[in-house]
C-alpha cells in the first residue's frame, strides 16, 4: 500500500493552483477535504468550515476540490510504481496498492522494496511537497493503517501473520478513516481529537474525526439529500454507506466498544444481526481477515468491452464521452451475469508511430467495495475518464514519465475482479422508471451525434443577473457544480421575481433616450438626469416608454479587476406592450432581458 | 395530506382522450382541457411555454428544450418548473435536425422546438406524424412549416407594479387567443396570470 497523504493539496500545488510555500486547504462544499501539514499545524482539520479554517490560519490558501485534477496528477506516480511491479491498483488518487510477494523476492525483501519505491516516488518531485508513506501487511486494510503510521518517505512492514495483533490496539474510528474515504467530510462535524490508540491525532486528522453523538437523524437527512439531485449524481451509494459506517462507529463507541480488538472479540453472527452487511464487513476487517486480500481470479473474457477509436482520441472531452458509453456497456454486461466489478483494468492502445501501437494499462480498485458493492456505472465512467485524462494531459503537463504521442486508438475495459452483485434496493416511490431510461437513452444518442455539450441539464446556481442564475451541465455529468450550494442564498441586489423569460446570450445595445433625444445618464449617486421617454431596439422603430422603475445600481466583485462590473438597471414598459430590463454599463445601454 | 396523495397518484393519462395536464386557467383554453398527446402546438410567448410544460413535468413527464438559447431558465422556476426531468438541447445542424428531434419525440412526452429548428416542410410533416404515432406533444415556439393542431397567440399584455419611476415589476398577465383546426377551430380568449398574486402557489 502506497499512501500519499493530503494528495488533493499536493495535486493543487503541483498544478500551480496553490503556492507551495503557504498553508493550503482544499475545500468541497465549504468543508475542508484536505489540508497541508502547515495548515494542520495551525489547527485546520478535515470537515472544518471555511470560515473557521480561515480564523485559525488567516493566510491559508483556498483551493476547490477537483477529483479529476487529483487523478490526473497521480498518474506519474502510478506509472513510476508500475515500473517496479505489474498489477498496480489505484484505490483512489493518492492511494495505490499492489501484491508484494513477487517483487519483494526480486528486490530482496519487503523493506528494501518499500524503500526503493519510496525513493523513486520522492525523486519524482523536485519541489518537495510530495509526502509518501508505505505500508505492507497481509491485507489492504491493515496495510493502509500501517502506511498511516509510517514515517515520512518510509515504510512500515507488518510481518506475515502479525496482522491481527497489529490491528488490536487501533480505535474503531480507523474503520471510518480507511474505509469511509471522502464521505467522512460530508457530515462529521467539529473535530474533537481522540487521543485513544496508537493513531495519534496529529498524524491523521481523518482518523481522529469523531462524529458528535447526537447526530443520528441529522446524518440520515444528509444521506438522503444526494438522492434528490436527480440522475447523474455520482457516488451516491458509497457516500450513503460511508455515512452508515460513521453511524455504526459512533454507536460502537456508545456501546463501549472502542478498539478493533473489542470489535473482533464479539461473535460475528451478533454483529451481522445488529449492523447488517456493513457490520459484518467491519468485523472481518477488525479480526484481520481482509476479504480483499489480493486473490487473482480472472473473470471470463466475454465480460470485457472494447472500442476502436477512429479518429484516435486526442481530446479529454471526447475521451470522456467515449469512456462513459463504454462504462455503461460494461455495467450492463456485468449486470446480465449478476456480478459487480470491484477492480477494473483500463487498457489503451496508443498510436506511437509503430505499426501496432503501444499498450498501456492501469488498474483501479473500487475503494469501498466491501461496504457498497461494486462500481456503479457513474463511478466506473468517472474512473475511466480520470485515467484517460491522466494519460492525455497529466504526464504531458508535468513533462514526466512517458508522455503519450498521438491519440488513443483502442480502448478496452477488463473487469479484473468481480463479486456477486447483491443488488441495489430501488425506492418504492420514485426511482428509475421505464420513461427515465428511455429519456436517458435518447439523450445519450444525441450526445453521440452532436457531442457531449449538446444535451445539458439546467442547474440552479447563485447569481444576480438572470443569465447567471442557471448553469448548464452536460447531461450525465455530476450536477454539483460550484455555485449550486449558493442558489438559495439571498443575493442582495438581485431583482425580485418574476424573472425575465427572454435572456439573450449576449446583451444587445439599445438607445434609451430622454424627451430631448439625448441618452439617459445615471449619476454617481444612482440618479437619472431625466426620465426615459423613448427606447429604440436594433432593427425596430423607436417606442414610447409608458412606465419605468429604477435605476438600481449594481456593483459586483469590485475587488477583482478582471470580473468587476458596475452597472445601473432599469425596468421599462413600452407602448408596444413589452417589459424590458436595460442596463447601463460603460456608458452604453444594453438590453439584458425581457418579459414576454 | 390525503388531497396531496390523491393529486400525486392521479394517472397522467386522463380517461377518454390521452392528455398531458396543464394549469387550470390554461386548461379552459385547450379543447379537451389539456395538451392532447400526439398534437403539435404553436406557442408564441416563452412564458406560455413554461406554463404549458409545468404541470406535465411535475407529474413525471420528461421534456427537452431544443434550440432555445434565449429562454430565461431562471424564470422557469417562477412558473413551477422543476429541472429534474428537463434537458436543454443545442440547436442541431439543419441536416441532423429531423434525426435529433425524432429521437426526442420517441422518448419524451414533451419536446419544445425553438424558432427555425425545423425549417423544412418535409421534416415537419414527418415529425408531426411521428409525434402522433408516439403520442408525444411538440410545442413549437415560432412558425411551424405545417398546419398545427392548436395555436396560442398573445393579444395583450398587462404589467403590474411599475409606475413612473417607482416600484418594480411584480406581476403580469397576458390575454391569449387560441386557434387551430378540429376542435380548436373555434377561437377562444382567456387571461393567463403569469406571475403576481398566485406566484407563491406556482413556485414548485
Amino acid at each position: 500500500m502506497v499512501w500519499c497523504p493530503d494528495w488533493p493539496v499536493v495535486a493543487a500545488i503541483r498544478s500551480g493552483e496553490a503556492p507551495g510555500d503557504m498553508p493550503v486547504a482544499v475545500f468541497r462544499a465549504n468543508r475542508v477535504v484536505a489540508a497541508s501539514s502547515r495548515a494542520r499545524a495551525d489547527g485546520v482539520r478535515r470537515a472544518m468550515r471555511r470560515r473557521e479554517a480561515q480564523s485559525r490560519c488567516p493566510d491559508i490558501e483556498i483551493v476547490d476540490d477537483d477529483p479529476a485534477r487529483d487523478a490526473r496528477l497521480f498518474e506519474p506516480v502510478a506509472a513510476m510504481v508500475d515500473a517496479f511491479t505489474p498489477r498496480v491498483e489505484i484505490v483512489r488518487p493518492g492511494h495505490l496498492q499492489f501484491a508484494t510477494r513477487g517483487p519483494s523476492r526480486y528486490f530482496g525483501g519487503d523493506a528494501i522494496l518499500a524503500a526503493t519505491i519510496a525513493e523513486a516516488i520522492t525523486a519524482l518531485d523536485p519541489t518537495d511537497v510530495l509526502d509518501v508513506r508505505l505500508g505492507i501487511a497481509d491485507g489492504p486494510f491493515a496495510a493502509a493503517l500501517a502506511a498511516r503510521t509510517a514515517a515520512l518517505g518510509a515504510a512500515r512492514v507488518v510481518e506475515a501473520g502479525d496482522t491481527a495483533s497489529f490491528l488490536r490496539g487501533y480505535p474503531v474510528d480507523a474503520l471510518v478513516a480507511v474505509e469511509g474515504g471522502r464521505a467522512v467530510t460530508r457530515s462529521a462535524r467539529g473535530s474533537r481529537g481522540s487521543p485513544r490508540g496508537p493513531s495519534g491525532s496529529g498524524r491523521n486528522p481523518g482518523a481522529s474525526t469523531k462524529p458528535g453523538s447526537a447526530k443520528g437523524p441529522a446524518a440520515q437527512r444528509k444521506s438522503a439529500a444526494p438522492g434528490k439531485q436527480g440522475p447523474g449524481r455520482v457516488g451516491h451509494p458509497s457516500e450513503a454507506n460511508g455515512l452508515a459506517l460513521i453511524d455504526m462507529v459512533s454507536l460502537l463507541h456508545r456501546l463501549g466498544i472502542h478498539t478493533l480488538a473489542d470489535l473482533a472479540a464479539l461473535p460475528p453472527d451478533d454483529v451481522l444481526a445488529r449492523f447488517g452487511p456493513i457490520g459484518e464487513h467491519a468485523w472481518t476487517l477488525a479480526a484481520g481477515f481482509d476479504p480483499r486480500a489480493v486473490r487473482p481470479r480472472v473473470p471470463p473474457p466475454e465480460l470485457t468491452v472494447s472500442i476502436e477509436c477512429d479518429p484516435p482520441l486526442e481530446r479529454v472531452d471526447t475521451a470522456a464521452f467515449v469512456a462513459r458509453g463504454l462504462a455503461d456497456e460494461l455495467c450492463e454486461r456485468l449486470a446480465s451475469h449478476g456480478v459487480a466489478c470491484t477492480c477494473i483494468a483500463i487498457e489503451a492502445r496508443v498510436d506511437d508511430g509503430s505499426p501496432d501501437g503501444r499498450v498501456v494499462t492501469r488498474r483501479w480498485r473500487h475503494d469501498r467495495a466491501g461496504v457498497s458493492g461494486g462500481l456503479t456505472p457513474q463511478a466506473l465512467g468517472e474512473r475511466v475518464r480520470w485515467q484517460l485524462d491522466g494519460w492525455l494531459r497529466g504526464a504531458a503537463a508535468l513533462g514526466l514519465a512517458d508522455r503519450l504521442v498521438g491519440g488513443i486508438t483502442h480502448l478496452r475495459l477488463v473487469p479484473e475482479e468481480v463479486t456477486a452483485d447483491t443488488g441495489r434496493q430501488l425506492a418504492l416511490w420514485g426511482g428509475a422508471s421505464a420513461a427515465d431510461e428511455r429519456a436517458a437513452r435518447a439523450f445519450a444518442r444525441i450526445q453521440g451525434l452532436l457531442g457531449p455539450e449538446a444535451v445539458c441539464a439546467p442547474v440552479r446556481v447563485g447569481g444576480r443577473p438572470p443569465a447567471a442564475m442557471v448553469a448548464l451541465v452536460p447531461w450525465g455529468d455530476a450536477r454539483d457544480v460550484p455555485g449550486a450550494v449558493h442558489a438559495d442564498r439571498p443575493w442582495p441586489g438581485s431583482l425580485p421575481p418574476p424573472h425575465p423569460t427572454v435572456v439573450p446570450p449576449l446583451p444587445v445595445p439599445v438607445d434609451v433616450l430622454t424627451a430631448a433625444g439625448t441618452p439617459v445618464r445615471v449619476s454617481r449617486r444612482a440618479m437619472l438626469d431625466a426620465p426615459p421617454v423613448t427606447v429604440r431596439l436594433p432593427g425596430e422603430p423607436p417606442s414610447q416608454v409608458t412606465g419605468w422603475a429604477g435605476p438600481w445600481p449594481l456593483e459586483e466583485r469590485w475587488w477583482d479587476v478582471q470580473s468587476a462590473r458596475r452597472q445601473a438597471r432599469l425596468q421599462l414598459i413600452t407602448e408596444s406592450g413589452r417589459a424590458l430590463l436595460v442596463t447601463l454599463e460603460s456608458s452604453t445601454w444594453w438590453l439584458e432581458s425581457s418579459w414576454d | 395530506m390525503l388531497e396531496v396523495l390523491r393529486e400525486r397518484t392521479r394517472p397522467v393519462n386522463l380517461s377518454g382522450e390521452r392528455l398531458l395536464p396543464v394549469r387550470d386557467d390554461l386548461a379552459s383554453l385547450f379543447p379537451g382541457g389539456g395538451l392532447r398527446r400526439g398534437s403539435v402546438v404553436e406557442i408564441a410567448a416563452p412564458s406560455l411555454l413554461f406554463v404549458a410544460m409545468a404541470e406535465a413535468l411535475r407529474v413525471g413527464s420528461w421534456a427537452a428544450l431544443v434550440g432555445l438559447p434565449t429562454l430565461g431558465l431562471a424564470a422557469a422556476r417562477d412558473h413551477g418548473i422543476t429541472f429534474e426531468r428537463l434537458a436543454v438541447v443545442a440547436a442541431p445542424p439543419v441536416d441532423l435536425a429531423a434525426t435529433v428531434v425524432a429521437a426526442l419525440v420517441d422518448a419524451l412526452d414533451l419536446v419544445v422546438l425553438g424558432p427555425g429548428v425545423v425549417g423544412r416542410a418535409t421534416d415537419a410533416r414527418r415529425l408531426t406524424a411521428r409525434a402522433r404515432e408516439r403520442e408525444s406533444v411538440l410545442l413549437v415556439h415560432g412558425r411551424w412549416p405545417e398546419a398545427v393542431d392548436l395555436r396560442l397567440t398573445v393579444v395583450n399584455r398587462h404589467f403590474e407594479g411599475i409606475g413612473q419611476g417607482h416600484g418594480h415589476l411584480s406581476g403580469w398577465c397576458v390575454e391569449v387567443e387560441t386557434g387551430g383546426r378540429g376542435a380548436a377551430a373555434r377561437r377562444r380568449r382567456g387571461l393567463i396570470t403569469l406571475a403576481g398574486s398566485d406566484l407563491s402557489g406556482g413556485d414548485g
